[in-house]
């Protein structure tokens, strides 16, 4: 893997985690508190919320450290 | 008690985690078994989860062990936190029926993922138009060399990323990586099937 790739392997990890995978529980929380993370690729991760969102409407998006 | 962190579901048949499984946080993974369907889980200190780069990796590299032992699991979602283990096998109870065909359609398959990037040249309308097309081209490209060697496919495009993911059976794996020798594309995996789990 080039170096130039690290980024777009990391939104795809970041975008797959958050995003994809079966949810069991009903309150899936999607609590975004680490900087880093939203410095990163801020359009992925809200695209993740609002899949989320979309899918459980009535999910809490808690805001940091509640 | 501590919460408990759901990471992937696996089938009855399937391996227990290994003893150095680190999961979220560097703790410990072990198995909840239920019937027909068993949890891959951790306990964690608090609820909610909060996301960081270094917990998704740790989620991920939980998901990709428990690929790794050769039974296919179905990798939760990020984030999925119970009161106890108790709550976390009602809830499994409760959606037995989907979770167990989830399962079964992942069976002896994983997922491979084929990154396209095209600059997308917003300098007039009809660049842009031309930019969107040439990338569908190189998409079609893709699909019809692996035609036959996949199993499902998926399509996501975010901005000027289009994103396919495809079930391949883990024996086509080596077929479907030389069908794409020489086609400019980025190619994941094999990883665990994030993009093909039952309906919601």
């Amino acid at each position: 893997m080039s170096d130039a790739d690290e980024p777009l392997v990391l939104s795809d990890l970041i975008s797959r985690v958050l995003d994809k995978g079966v949810v069991l529980s009903g309150d899936v929380i999607l609590s975004i508190a680490d900087i880093d993370l939203i410095k990163l690729e801020l359009h992925l991760l809200v695209s993740g919320i609002e899949s989320a969102l979309h899918r459980e409407p009535n999910v809490p998006v808690l805001p940091d450290g509640s | 008690m501590s919460p408990t962190y759901l990471y992937c579901l696996t089938a009855p048949d399937a391996p227990d985690p290994p003893v150095a499984t680190v999961g979220l946080d560097g703790g410990a993974v072990r198995r909840l078994a239920s019937d027909g369907v068993d949890a891959w889980v951790g306990d964690v200190d608090a609820r909610p989860v909060q996301a960081t780069i270094e917990r998704i990796r740790a989620h991920d590299s939980v998901v990709a062990t428990a690929l790794d032992t050769g039974s296919t699991p179905l990798p939760a979602r990020f984030g999925q936190t119970f009161g106890s283990d108790d709550e976390c096998l009602a809830m499994l109870s409760k959606k037995h029926s989907r979770m167990s065909a989830g399962l079964a359609q992942v069976a002896g398959m994983v997922e491979m993922t084929v990154i396209l990037r095209v600059d997308l040249d917003t300098s007039s309308g009809t660049a842009y138009l031309q930019s969107l097309a040439r990338r569908q081209h190189a998409a079609r490209d893709v699909s019809s060399k692996l035609a036959g060697c996949i199993r499902q496919s998926a399509e996501k495009t975010n901005q000027e990323v289009l994103t396919l993911s495809h079930l391949v059976d883990r024996a086509a794996v080596a077929e479907y990586l030389d069908r794409l020798k020489g086609l400019e594309v980025k190619v994941l995996g094999p990883g665990a099937p994030y993009s093909f789990g039952p309906p919601e």
